[in-house]
């Protein structure tokens, strides 16, 4: 370590200049990550906070809620104990006078079954009937307020906000939380026997016994929330090459900076000293330099967090981005890996004889 | 007793056809005290000497003794230790880490050797005695040649070793420079007393060595100072 930090101290531009990369790198990662979770909590923020283990859709929607409808009929054997809910979903546009048009997805719920009574509220009350809604707290955002009175889609009917609710996204759009009455009259579908579109459990094992519903894990069901895999599996993808950049980025810069300095370790080795203090030179040098520029980009992606406008979904997901340190420091002593074999493998009697 | 005894010793590189004898029935000894010069040109075998000698490389046959105890049977780390302990090796370029002022080329030997060096008091009377006390906040890259030498010096002794080996440790420097060195070392064998070999083809240090040997060919064998300077 001793040697480690001399030479870094002593040159500055050339260290700093490898750090800068490694910011940029770190910086990008967080970023991609926290843009990654941000989005992928729009989509499921609802979901998650349900705290829903399965849901039973109509097995020829395709596992999408949208698509799905369950009639009384199918739903008559399911039995509904305090873990199960019934939901009607439907996408809506909610519109108020002078205020931005607002996609929302409206979920309707019976408020004895426990989404709406687990339901938290920022502000305001639940909906007391048909013509109430509690909304995400995107709508107070964009200039809504309690008692604001909105149209949904191209219905003349009046929804009147009664309670803001928080981390209420659904497929990246705002909740609107109403009845099942409410969601069926949205449907054009007021008086038909119709259940809603799914029941969700709490339970991971739960059957609606009917030949028409099928049951899926709520992991399932998410992994088939519209574009939601397919951005996963980007970012994925582009934080882990980011990472293969840092450690291929660090195995280099070491490299040639070993290569330069390969008759000064030789005669190092000549005068005695253990390669394996030499060795643990550069890889204490690498998780230093690492370390520096992990710390740096966090700061600067806080930073940008923290400046960005509230309508950029990031979400910082502390465990997940000390991981991600922990993954850069495990590539920089990876990518120290080859210089450290040529140090250890230097032969002192290449100095003898100049 | 020498400190330092090569017994013996044949070196062969190569093989078949290319094998070529190195090192020829090497016999070599130096006792504490003594300033020794090995010179020969080049090619002679100068430099496969030294690194025999230092444990750098071991002998196709014969044997190495410091102190008494043989060095070709010791393992590659116990080679390390025997030359981080016992031998001092002064080289003619790369000596020092570019990176480390002059006072911490001397922390740094505290860092992997955590016994036997030299106190602080004995630190500040042997760069009191190289002249090179007002340097140590200096880099290497800040130093003439000369002052590098004798840092270089100061970096071999400061571990206390038994036996100094220079390689060409005065390689670059001009008569009155070479004369500072060779002095230098005559002074340091005897008051410190230490055996200090140098290898060297620069027949200017014979002034001031105790003994002389000559390699050519591989052959080893000691020579009075007029008979070298005539050849």
């Amino acid at each position: 370590m001793y040697l480690a930090l001399k030479e870094i101290r002593h040159e500055k531009l050339r260290y700093g200049l490898i750090v800068s990369m490694i910011v940029l790198i770190a910086y990008l990662i967080f970023i991609l990550t926290s843009l990654a979770f941000g989005l992928a909590g729009e989509n499921t923020q609802a979901i998650n906070s349900w705290d829903a283990k399965s849901i039973v859709l109509n097995k020829d929607s395709n596992i999408s809620l949208t698509q799905s409808i369950i009639t009384k009929d199918q739903a008559k054997d399911a039995k509904l104990t305090s873990k199960e809910a019934v939901i009607g979903s439907t996408p809506v546009v909610a519109k108020h006078k002078g205020k931005e048009k607002i996609s929302a997805s409206f979920i309707g719920a019976r408020k004895s079954q426990f989404i709406i009574k687990d339901l938290k509220l920022t502000a305001g009350h639940k909906a007391r009937n048909n013509h109430q809604i509690v909304v995400d707290e995107k709508f107070k955002t964009d200039g809504y307020k309690l008692g604001d009175k909105v149209t949904l889609n191209s219905f003349k009917d009046k929804y009147q906000i009664v309670g803001f609710t928080k981390n209420a996204k659904l497929n990246v759009a705002p909740v609107a939380y109403g009845t099942v009455s409410t969601w069926k009259y949205l449907r054009g579908m007021p008086n038909a026997a119709v259940t809603g579109s799914a029941i969700v459990s709490k339970n991971a094992n739960y059957k609606a016994h009917s030949s028409h519903l099928k049951t899926y894990s709520m992991d399932k069901f998410i992994s088939k929330l519209p574009g939601y895999s397919a951005e996963n599996t980007t970012f994925g993808f582009m934080i882990g090459f980011l990472m293969i950049i840092s450690l291929v980025l660090i195995a280099v810069f070491l490299y040639i900076l070993t290569m330069q300095a390969l008759p000064t370790y030789a005669v190092l080795r000549a005068q005695g000293i253990p390669a394996k203090a030499l060795v643990s030179t550069i890889t204490s040098q690498s998780l230093v330099l690492m370390a520096s520029g992990v710390l740096i980009g966090a700061a600067l992606a806080a930073l940008t967090g923290w400046m960005l406008p509230v309508g950029v979904p990031m979400a910082f997901n502390i465990p997940v981005l000390i991981w991600i340190s922990i993954g850069l420091m495990i590539m920089g002593v990876i990518g120290a890996a080859i210089p450290a074999r040529k140090i250890a493998t230097v032969d002192p009697v290449s100095v003898i004889g100049g | 007793m020498a400190v330092i005894e090569l017994k013996n010793i044949n070196k062969y590189f190569g093989s078949g056809i290319s094998k070529v004898h190195v090192l020829k029935d090497v016999n070599f000894a130096a006792d504490r005290g003594q300033l020794i010069l090995v010179v020969g040109p080049s090619g002679s075998g100068k430099s496969t000497f030294l690194t025999i000698a230092g444990g750098l490389q071991t002998p196709t046959s014969g044997s190495v003794e410091v102190e008494g105890n043989s060095v070709e049977n010791l393992s590659k780390a116990q080679r390390d230790k025997l030359r981080l302990n016992q031998v001092g090796f002064v080289l003619q370029s790369y000596n020092l880490v570019p990176y480390l002022k002059v006072k911490e080329q001397f922390d740094f030997v505290d860092k992997v050797k955590h016994q036997g060096n030299l106190s602080k008091e004995g630190l500040k009377g042997l760069l009191e005695q190289l002249g090179i006390s007002e340097l140590i906040n200096k880099f290497p890259g800040e130093l003439s040649g000369g002052q590098t030498q004798r840092v270089a010096i100061a970096r071999a002794l400061y571990a206390d070793p038994d036996i100094v080996l220079a390689d060409e440790p005065t390689a670059a420097l001009d008569s009155q420079k070479v004369a500072e060195v060779g002095k230098l070392f005559k002074d340091l064998a005897e008051t410190r007393n230490k055996a200090v070999v140098v290898v060297t083809h620069d027949l200017r240090l014979l002034d001031f060595a105790d003994k002389t040997y000559e390699i050519l060919d591989g052959k080893i064998s000691l020579k009075d100072k007029e008979h070298v300077l005539d050849r």
